[in-house]
């Protein structure tokens, strides 16, 4: 009888404790996690290992539930690096684009994680370019070129961001089409939800406020152009006599051109839609040349020359690590132009500062002999490990070969 | 192209206007530009040695003359490199205005490619080994150029050397005609070896253009070296003043 009593207790006990064991491991992230979390997945990322951390993370999702993913999120956060659907998102953008994986192969799990952080990355933007100074009731009359500059630089830049922006909601629109058409059994009733994000009209949000944008610019390169007149006029200080007839030139012929291509319906500023403001612009910078005089011709060599020497020493070509343009440009002069250019005003470095190197290449000559012959390989890596046995493969992709440097 | 805008330009400016557009680019942090570049590959301090100009010199310069001598010097290592345009670093004609930092520019620019090819373990062995193999190709143009800009570096810069540093480019300019002769003499036996083969054996087309490149290398170079534009005769015979 004790034999027995002291059976039941000891089952008893044993199912107590698998009970508890189980809930915990429903309940909460384990040890284990925590572990690949800190000393895998937030270390792979901050080495911008995104393919190691991409994996580990699509293998983690699969076991996790909503407040879970909540867990990793505290736990990457403490780790200094972002979400688990921002780290997805990214990752995942530069595989599909930059290396053409297949959207397809993203699961819906993974689509509806990422989807909320995409849509507040719009809203964020949005949000921004509105607290911009130039979104005031009254557009700022500003008493300086270089403050007009600095607002023209700050709009261009906000412009591309809006620009890119609307790229990106088409990649949202792919990827949750790509989600909706597979079996989503396994997603709870929120998940799910994410999935019916409407990226069509975040889309015609963020082209409407690019819109407006452009309408502020128009106005602003106006008002520019008045300010630029009187200096071109009345000051003594040749230096700002340049800038000015450079906004008189450029920012007049730009606002010409855009209230010349752009139908009275589609604007919205009083000033703009006035059905005499072209004829009044034209005018304005007509006479405002004249007033320049051969300062306007001096501004534009000075500028002109300005700007190509910074694509020669801060561009960087498609091809031979940034050294080369496209072989297209050998026959289409429209190919020469393409470079890529830094998005701010770069500001270089010292050389052996230990900073990154700007620009690129202190000076081209140091370099362009490396090219073995009128003609350089483009190589793709074959293997996707290496290992003191298998060390780095390649294969050529493409072979360019140039009858005349440029 | 900001050359052509840029000398376009000087044509028309007063010293009052080229002043205040020297200020005016001097003011813009994206033109400024780093020299004594050549400190990194020098093995040692030698009388063509960049000096600083105080203290406290971080040899960042400014301005339009710095702007425009550094286009013009990449303009002409272009040239120098790919084409056979005789004189290039001459025949970009640098403006009197922008000379003095073209000409510094441009003596950094020997010291940085002198001394990573003295330097370079891999220059020696080029000289010995196949060119399909060994780069010899790249290295013959990289001192092709080198003795180009070194070249009109001396005819420019003649009467503002002392002994010592006429003797020092005359040592460098031994010292790179003797490396050309060994490359294009291995690039030579490669071209004729080729030429000899193509008579029995297939030669696939990459095999024949590298071959066409280094035959192009060699007269281009081969030219030069009869013409005597590198061996500049006259300052390594100049009596000391």
């Amino acid at each position: 009888m004790l034999k027995r009593r002291r059976f039941q207790i000891a089952l008893a006990m044993i199912v107590a404790i698998t009970l508890l064991i189980g809930s915990n491991v429903n309940a909460a992230i384990n040890n284990r996690t925590k572990t690949l979390i800190r000393q895998k997945i937030a270390p792979a990322y901050i080495g911008e290992d995104t393919e190691t951390s991409t994996r580990l993370l699509e293998n983690l999702l699969q076991r996790l539930d909503a407040d879970e993913v909540l867990e990793v999120d505290e736990i990457l956060a403490e780790e200094g690096v972002p979400g688990m659907g921002e780290m997805m998102l990214d990752a995942r953008f530069q595989q599909v684009v930059a290396r053409g994986l297949n959207p397809q192969k993203i699961k819906p799990r993974e689509v509806a994680l990422s989807m909320p952080v995409l849509k507040s990355r719009f809203e964020e933007l949005m949000a921004e370019v509105q607290e911009m100074e130039c979104f005031a009731e009254e557009l700022p009359q500003y008493a300086t070129i270089r403050e007009y500059e600095d607002a023209f630089w700050e709009i261009h830049v906000a412009s591309n961001k809006l620009q890119n922006a609307v790229r990106m909601t088409k990649y949202g629109d792919k990827l949750v089409n790509t989600a909706l058409d597979k079996n989503l059994k396994d997603l709870s009733d929120d998940e799910i939800e994410q999935l019916e994000i409407d990226f069509g009209s975040l889309r015609q949000q963020l082209e409407d406020l690019n819109w407006e944008l452009a309408e502020i610019k128009a106005e602003l390169r106006i008002n520019a152009v008045t300010l630029a007149t009187e200096i071109v006029r009345e000051s003594a200080d040749f230096k700002e006599r340049l800038r000015a007839a450079y906004v008189i030139n450029f920012d007049g012929q730009q606002a010409v051109d855009f209230l010349r291509e752009t139908e009275k319906e589609q604007l919205s500023r009083p000033l703009l839609k006035d059905p005499n403001i072209l004829d009044s612009v034209m005018v304005s910078v007509n006479h405002a040349r004249e007033s320049a005089g051969d300062v306007a011709t001096k501004s534009r060599l000075l500028y002109l020359g300005m700007h190509w020497w910074l694509r020669g020493r801060y561009g960087e070509g498609p091809e031979g690590f940034g050294l080369l343009k496209s072989a297209a440009a050998l026959n289409s002069p429209m190919a020469r132009f393409p470079l890529y250019m830094p998005a701010k005003p770069p500001k270089p470095t010292a050389p052996g500062s230990g900073s990154q190197a700007t620009p690129r290449f202190d000076r081209r000559h140091h370099y362009i002999w490396m090219y073995e012959y009128r003609q350089f390989n483009e190589q793709q890596r074959t293997n996707s490990t290496t290992t003191i046995d298998k060390p780095e493969t390649f294969r050529v992709t493409s072979r360019t070969k140039l009858s005349r440097f440029y | 192209m900001a050359l052509k805008y840029f000398d376009e330009l000087l044509k028309r400016v007063t010293s009052e206007e080229l002043k205040a557009i020297d200020e005016f680019v001097s003011e813009q942090d994206p033109y400024t530009i780093y020299t004594n570049l050549s400190r990194q590959s020098e093995l040692r301090r030698g009388s063509l040695s960049e000096q600083p100009s105080s203290l406290e010199d971080t040899y960042s310069r400014r301005g339009l003359k710095w702007v425009m001598g550094l286009a013009r010097l990449e303009y002409a290592a272009i040239l120098g490199t790919f084409t056979t345009t005789p004189d290039p670093f001459v025949t970009v004609r640098p403006s009197p205005f922008e000379l003095s930092a073209y000409k510094s520019l441009l003596l950094d620019a020997v010291r940085t490619h002198y001394w990573a090819l003295m330097r370079d373990p891999q220059v020696k062995r080029a000289t010995r080994t196949s060119p399909e193999d060994s780069g010899a190709l790249s290295y013959s143009r990289r001192v092709g150029v080198t003795r180009k800009m070194l070249s009109a570096l001396a005819k420019s810069s003649m009467s503002e050397m002392n002994p010592q540093q006429y003797r020092e480019l005359a040592i460098w300019n031994r010292d790179l005609d003797g490396l050309q002769r060994g490359l294009l003499g291995i690039i030579r036996a490669y071209v004729n070896a080729m030429a000899v083969q193509q008579r029995t054996l297939t030669k696939t087309k990459e095999e024949r253009e590298f071959a066409a490149a280094c035959g192009m290398q060699l007269r281009a170079e081969r030219y030069e070296l009869k013409k005597g534009t590198a061996k500049v005769k006259t300052y390594g015979n100049t009596p000391a003043p």
